[in-house]
């Protein structure tokens, strides 16, 4: 006879964990999106469009030219701003939750970073990282899953939100777009209102509503939303 | 018999603010035969900590307590008068535990020899015996503080050649065991001293008894206990464990007068 | 005896190992200081146990671990044992493991040891050996539970044509187990050291297949002798059970040793207030102390009335004066163990010894017979692994896992480590080599 009890429980540290999983995987989708857009117009019209991205990102300039900003970018861990750094933070979060993601959600990440690995030894560049999105789909679609504690799923939703419209708000996309993340990302926190900072997010708020949302105080508050 | 008023006083302070605070304290003494309360003895603790006090499983009164939020300082005091006696404590169930080696009076290969060629004889009685181990330890440790730490093992000790009370003690300890008298190690205050300090009880006849191998003699009387255990690491004096990153230093007084 | 067909598992091993990469199933080591953490290596040819040989293990594993079970209170209570004469007193009272502070405690359900990893190895004359009782922090299990659930999905032909016990249970027994224990209901928690431990892979893996909450020593707090999980906005839950993987020392830091920050402050006030279950006790460690592994087979006998079905390997105490004789005069074949802990000798071979050693040696034996255990070695079966293409010869042993709860529950499948170094005699999971999985064959 199977037990029935729940063990449910979340520290603070977990909960930390937790919205920087949500955080660092979105970052990595959308940094691969974001790459892709400014590499297609690297081909031919703007060779150091690379430049514009790494301003909007809040990433240093460091690199010698198109090329190595691409094989940097990606591939070297010595870089602290490169896809791969961000896919061992990720790890580094997700491997201290398999009890809660599950080893399936887990795997996911493991395997885009094997991937990641072999890709750099064989050359292949952004054109061959199409697996590493279809990771990361995977990887949300067994958040969704295997998840079974809401306050679990909404933590990690929640980090992943808030990553998204940052990323949304530095690469200028319409309010439009912005305000309908927003929608969702208040649908993560409903009922747990002392997992966000009031003062924060009604700052955040007015930012979006009344006052210039590409003001960089906007950034600043919505980083500051998520408090566990 | 002689009454020692006695105060014991240390007080921490951190580099850094720490918090989460647990600590757990040996500072209050014994009641028995040999030493009485003529005051109640008091005891303070700052900043303001939750405490409880409790018997740890060798008999001695512990005081465990938690400060939740971040200070810098940790102060403790115990004082009061006792009326000291013969030092003669009854005990009709001797806890088998002290005739065997604990962790810091392990013998190892050379406390053995020199137990081998120490000769104790069988037939003399064992405050005799005990005299002629401490006479022995006297001969073997120099007394010179600064050497040792709290996890130095009577072993250890003896190839260093020095040590502090808590030395002495603990290779007294070992030889009184190999010749199969229980021993304990004791912890307390001594007229006079500027630290607390460590003699060893050995058990005869119902009774227990001290000699303190430090000044090579018997303790008569005007000693007053705090803690015992087979050795230093079963009762230490204080311990604590803190969130922080901070270094101690630490400042202990103990006055004690007639 | 069955023909057991595992060729498939062979040649199918590559995609066995890259689910095992995918899954992270992995084991720490620490080198020069260093923490390294790697794929444990899985060999895909399974140690296969007869069904005829099982239920004599089964049962034989069944008393030894009622036995120990029943040491272990009498220990902590009467000492019935010893005064029957049966154990001298100084193997209790020397042992390390002993601790006072466990005189009169009583644990939950009067369990001690509920995870008892017993090792055993199999001579050549086909007759099974225990070589080691474990009841303080045994790991391993969740290695040939994870293999188990690989291999039957890459390879669903091989566990058609044999018939075998299914091992993916291991956290049902472990839940149920810690289910039984459990003191008013509380939450269920696994107590990792963190990250950095060797075995970290299974903290988090059982944890998440018995549906249990892993803790880290910061999220728990003891508060009038109850123990609290801290969760979110000051919350504080009840805790009821602890399956800990903290040794003893490390685990109270006011009343142990170390002052180190692993473990929980007055967790053991807890506990010996009944108030919260240890998985495994406290205090353990004096009845898998490598010297009283001797008395074993005399407490199956004391304590139940039976004789003891598994066998030690042939054992000698120079504390007693026969065995100290016959051990001083039979070195040179004989295994000599150090029983003290840590920065001891280790273990030693005679037979690797010239006359110097060998005198040397007898000089320490007679210095401190308490200290020293001596053992006829045993030759044991070697079990083919893949060597490349090849299959070669490698020594190995079987950890068989014991739940003690409401019944004592022998998982039908254990940890079989093998080493690397052909000419290795010790099976160690820290010193490189790797594990297969064991199959128990059910009865044709």
């Amino acid at each position: 006879m199977e037990s029935t009890k729940k063990n449910d429980g979340i520290s603070s540290v977990k909960a930390g964990r937790l919205y920087w999983m949500g955080r660092y995987a979105e970052r990595v989708y959308h940094a691969l999106h974001l790459l892709r857009k400014h590499y297609d117009r690297m081909i031919d019209e703007e060779p150091n469009a690379y430049k514009d991205f790494c301003f909007k990102m809040g990433i240093a300039d460091q690199y010698t030219s198109a090329e190595n900003f691409i094989e940097s970018y990606l591939y070297d861990s010595e870089n602290p701003d490169s896809i791969i750094n961000m896919l061992e933070h990720l790890n580094d979060n997700a491997i201290l939750l398999r009890e809660e993601i599950k080893s399936e959600t887990l795997s996911y990440i493991q395997l885009a970073i094997n991937y990641m690995k072999s890709s750099k030894m064989k050359g292949k560049g952004l054109g061959g990282l199409q697996y590493i999105t279809d990771c990361m789909l995977a990887l949300w679609g067994s958040v969704d899953e295997r998840i079974f504690t809401r306050q679990v799923r909404h933590i990690i939703l929640f980090g992943k939100f808030v990553e998204c419209i940052d990323l949304h708000i530095r690469f200028d996309y319409s309010l439009d777009r912005i305000n309908n993340l927003y929608d969702r990302l208040k649908e993560c926190f409903y009922g747990d209102y002392e997992l966000f900072d009031e003062v924060q997010f009604y700052a955040f708020e007015k930012q979006l509503n009344i006052y210039n949302y590409k003001d960089s105080k906007t950034l600043a508050f919505l980083n500051n939303i998520f408090k566990a | 018999m002689p009454q020692l008023k006695y105060c014991y006083k240390t007080g921490v302070t951190f580099t850094e603010k720490v918090y989460i605070h647990h600590f757990l304290l040996r500072i209050l003494p014994f009641e028995n035969e040999a030493q009485r309360a003529v005051e109640k003895s008091r005891y303070e603790i700052l900043p303001k900590a939750k405490v409880c006090v409790g018997f740890d499983a060798f008999g001695n009164k512990i005081i465990t307590g938690y400060i939740d939020e971040k200070h810098d300082f940790f102060e403790f005091l115990s004082e009061g008068t006792m009326e000291t006696y013969e030092y003669k404590i009854r005990d009709p169930h001797l806890n088998r535990l002290y005739l065997y080696p604990s962790k810091l009076t392990k013998p190892a290969v050379r406390i053995r020899e020199i137990h081998d060629r120490l000769h104790v004889l069988p037939e003399i009685s064992t405050a005799d015996k005990v005299a002629a181990i401490s006479q022995a330890v006297a001969s073997l440790l120099r007394y010179e503080p600064g050497v040792t730490g709290i996890d130095t093992t009577a072993e250890e000790a003896l190839s260093l050649g020095c040590g502090v009370c808590q030395d002495f003690s603990h290779l007294m300890i070992s030889f009184c065991r190999l010749n199969g008298i229980p021993a304990r190690y004791a912890a307390g205050f001594i007229e006079g001293e500027g630290f607390s300090h460590a003699w060893v009880e050995y058990y005869s006849d119902g009774w227990w008894y001290a000699f303190d191998p430090t000044h090579n003699r018997p303790v008569e009387t005007a000693y007053i206990k705090i803690a015992q255990g087979r050795d230093y690491a079963d009762c230490p004096l204080d311990k604590g464990v803190f969130r922080g990153l901070a270094q101690q230093q630490l400042d202990v007084s103990v006055k004690t007068e007639q | 005896m069955e023909v057991v067909m595992y060729e498939l598992l062979i040649k199918q091993r590559d995609t066995v190992n890259k689910w095992m990469d995918r899954f992270g199933v992995r084991f720490g080591i620490y080198k020069n200081g260093v923490f390294n953490e790697q794929l444990f290596p899985f060999d895909p040819i399974p140690r296969i146990i007869t069904n005829e040989d099982w239920v004599e293990i089964e049962t034989g594993l069944k008393q030894r671990v009622l036995a120990l079970n029943k040491f272990l209170y009498d220990i902590y209570h009467e000492k019935k044992i010893v005064k029957d004469g049966v154990i001298p007193e100084e193997f209790i009272y020397s042992s390390s493991g002993y601790l006072p502070q466990c005189e009169g405690v009583t644990p939950s359900k009067n369990i001690y040891s509920h995870i008892s990893g017993i090792d055993l190895v199999q001579n050549k004359d086909g007759t099974w050996y225990v070589l080691e009782d474990n009841l303080r922090i045994p790991s391993g299990a969740s290695y040939p539970m994870i293999a188990r659930s690989i291999t039957r999905k890459v390879s669903p032909e091989t566990f058609k044509t044999n018939i075998l016990y299914d091992n993916r249970n291991y956290s049902a027994l472990l839940r149920k187990t810690m289910d039984y224990v459990n003191v008013d209901n509380g939450l269920e928690v696994i107590l990792t050291p963190g990250r950095y431990n060797s075995a970290y892979f299974e903290h988090s893996y059982l944890a998440e297949k018995a549906g249990v909450l892993l803790a880290y020593a910061d999220d728990l707090i003891v508060e009038d002798d109850k123990v609290y999980y801290k969760g979110l906005y000051d919350k504080k839950e009840r805790v009821g059970v602890i399956y800990r993987r903290i040794s003893d020392d490390f685990l109270d830091p006011l009343v142990f040793e170390s002052g180190s920050l692993l473990g929980v402050p007055n967790l053991f006030r807890a506990y010996s207030e009944g108030n919260v279950a240890i998985v495994n006790a406290f205090g353990n460690g004096v009845a898998d102390d490598k010297g009283i592994y001797y008395f074993v087979p005399k407490m199956v006998e004391y304590y139940l009335g039976e004789k003891a079905i598994l066998k030690n390997a042939p054992t000698y105490l120079p504390y007693f004066e026969e065995d100290q004789t016959f051990v001083l005069e039979n070195l040179s074949r004989l295994v000599i163990k150090d029983v003290a802990e840590a920065g001891g000798y280790g273990v030693m071979f005679g037979r690797d010894m010239d006359d110097i050693r060998l005198a040397e040696v007898r000089k320490l034996v007679e210095i401190e017979p308490r200290r020293w255990i001596a053992q006829e070695v045993i030759d044991f079966i070697d079990l083919e692994i893949m060597d490349g293409e090849k299959k070669v010869l490698r020594k190995s042993d079987l950890r068989a896992f014991v739940l003690s709860g409401e019944d004592t529950m022998v998982w039908p499948s254990g940890l079989t480590r093998y080493t690397r170094n052909p000419h290795s005699f010790i099976v160690n999971s820290s010193q490189g080599g790797g594990f297969k999985d064991t199959w128990v064959m059910k009865k044709q």
